[in-house]
């Protein structure tokens, strides 16, 4: 049997004895993979030098179940290679971090490989560690997230008439924003703000993560835009999984309260 | 659908319970049924009588939510203990870990779990409402938040924490001597001394 070795982020984890664990892994070559871990929860055995907890990142060896649909994997080895302990000082910090696992869990499919992603979710939860607001890194995440699965929509016109301006509304029936002439016949329909779309349409998510911008920067969106983007990438995410993740009124309250 | 027992449907039903019980495969489960099957008829009496008072005796604390035959427990209805300290931590298993090192002299507060909003715990599922209300009554001074250095259990000790912000009293957690992601019934005694000793505020 296959044996395989690679880096992965820790998606979920269940009890399954005492001692053991099924755990959801996003690999960074070997897409999500489920694997049983056996006696992972008291530590005791040297291959797994660390306790394995939700969120972590760290090297795999797996062993490969034969191909054929959900078939469950072994976790042979377990190393923690990049330890993120400010990801859990801060309440929102830790939603953001679930609600991006959550995400990522309900629309990959198992040993579909995306290294990008792999890639962008390492890079989040390393920005979230020390983030002062969720919803700037998150949107981010949610961007390559749907670029990586083959469902970006379109953003930067019309999907019905190809205008560029005017832009009101959002459809995930469609796959992108409808403009103010073309809105009313839509029934399907999210409200886009402004400020919303133009983050969207402005390809930033997309970039390079960069330093906060210099403020004498014009159409360069504040981070205070950015539950707007989040908010509607998260409705197109609901509308694909068939349903919204738990996690997002609670990043969603962040500031609220 | 019925299962076919064979021929000493007793037995294997006996077998069958075993089974269902953590770390029992059907071989240990078939090893033990066939143990009961060879002692005496006063050990089986023995052990369902001790199967029966556990369901029937065993309560929770209506103060700390620990499990005890008399309420309240005998931690929270020692006059000698520390009233003031209230030490919360996640399951049963964890007081009896904490107590095992005889360092705490403060009482406890059983959550029953933590927060784990991905796997639907939300925390009106837990006993945080009776802990605001022992706060509340007056006579905590320090709440020490012992959970599980888990992700959900951070979690949980910020939630609580942002709860307790607004009432008069010190919120404090244990000191980071246990691994990150471990769980505090595996930890090792000197961990635990050295994380009870080293509690800092939150
Ligand atoms: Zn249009
Ligand atoms: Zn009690």
């Amino acid at each position: 049997m296959p044996r395989i070795h690679d880096n992965a982020i820790v998606l979920a984890r269940h009890d399954f004895s005492e001692t053991s664990q099924v755990v959801a892994l996003l690999t960074r070559d070997h897409g999500k993979v489920r694997a049983m871990a056996k006696g992972i929860k008291r530590g005791t055995k040297t291959r797994f030098a660390s306790g394995m907890d939700l969120l972590d990142i760290g090297h795999v060896v797996l062993i490969r179940r034969v191909e054929r649909g959900e078939a469950l994997s072994t976790l042979t080895e377990w190393k923690q290679t990049r330890s993120l302990p400010a990801l859990r000082e801060r309440l929102f910090r830790i939603h953001a971090a679930q609600y991006s696992a959550d995400v990522t869990g309900r629309l990959t499919e198992e040993g579909d490989p995306h290294v990008a992603l792999y890639d962008a979710l390492v890079e989040a939860l390393e920005s979230l560690a020390v983030a002062d607001e969720p919803f700037q890194i998150v949107a981010r995440f949610q961007y390559a997230l749907l670029d990586s699965i083959g469902s970006l929509p379109r953003f930067e016109a019309c999907v019905h008439c190809d205008r560029r301006e005017a832009l009101t509304h959002f459809s995930s029936h469609e796959g992108g924003m409808i403009c103010e002439s073309c809105g009313p016949r839509q029934t399907e329909k999210h409200a886009v703000s402004n400020a919303t779309c133009r983050v969207l349409s402005s390809g930033d998510l997309a970039a390079p993560a960069v330093p906060p911008r210099a403020p004498e920067s014009e159409n360069v969106p504040l981070p205070e835009a950015y539950p707007g983007p989040f908010r509607l990438l998260d409705y197109h995410i609901s509308h694909l999984m068939g349903t919204e993740s738990v996690m997002s009124a609670k990043l969603l309250s962040y500031g609220r309260t | 659908m019925t299962t076919n027992r064979g021929p000493i449907e007793s037995l294997a039903r006996l077998r069958e319970q075993f089974e269902k019980l953590p770390g029992i495969g059907p071989r240990s489960a078939e090893r033990l049924a066939f143990h009961i099957l060879r002692e005496p008829r006063d050990f089986a009496a023995a052990l369902s009588r001790a199967v029966l008072d556990v369901k029937d005796k065993v309560k929770h604390c209506r103060t700390c939510f620990n499990l005890t035959e008399n309420d309240p427990c005998s931690i929270c209805a020692d006059p000698h203990r520390e009233h003031g300290e209230v030490w919360v931590v996640e399951q049963p298993q964890d007081l009896l870990v904490l107590e095992a090192t005889g360092l705490i002299r403060g009482t406890y507060h059983v959550l029953m779990g933590h927060i784990a909003p991905l796997d639907g715990i939300e925390p009106e599922d837990l006993t945080i409402d009776a802990l605001l209300e022992r706060v509340r009554s007056g006579s905590v001074r320090e709440v020490v938040l012992a959970l599980n250095p888990t992700l959900d259990g951070d979690g949980t000790a910020l939630h609580i924490q942002s709860l307790l912000k607004e009432l008069d009293v010190s919120v404090t957690r244990p000191s980071r001597g246990l691994a990150v992601g471990s769980q505090l019934e595996y930890a090792t005694v000197s961990m635990l001394d050295a994380a009870i000793r080293g509690r800092s505020a939150m």
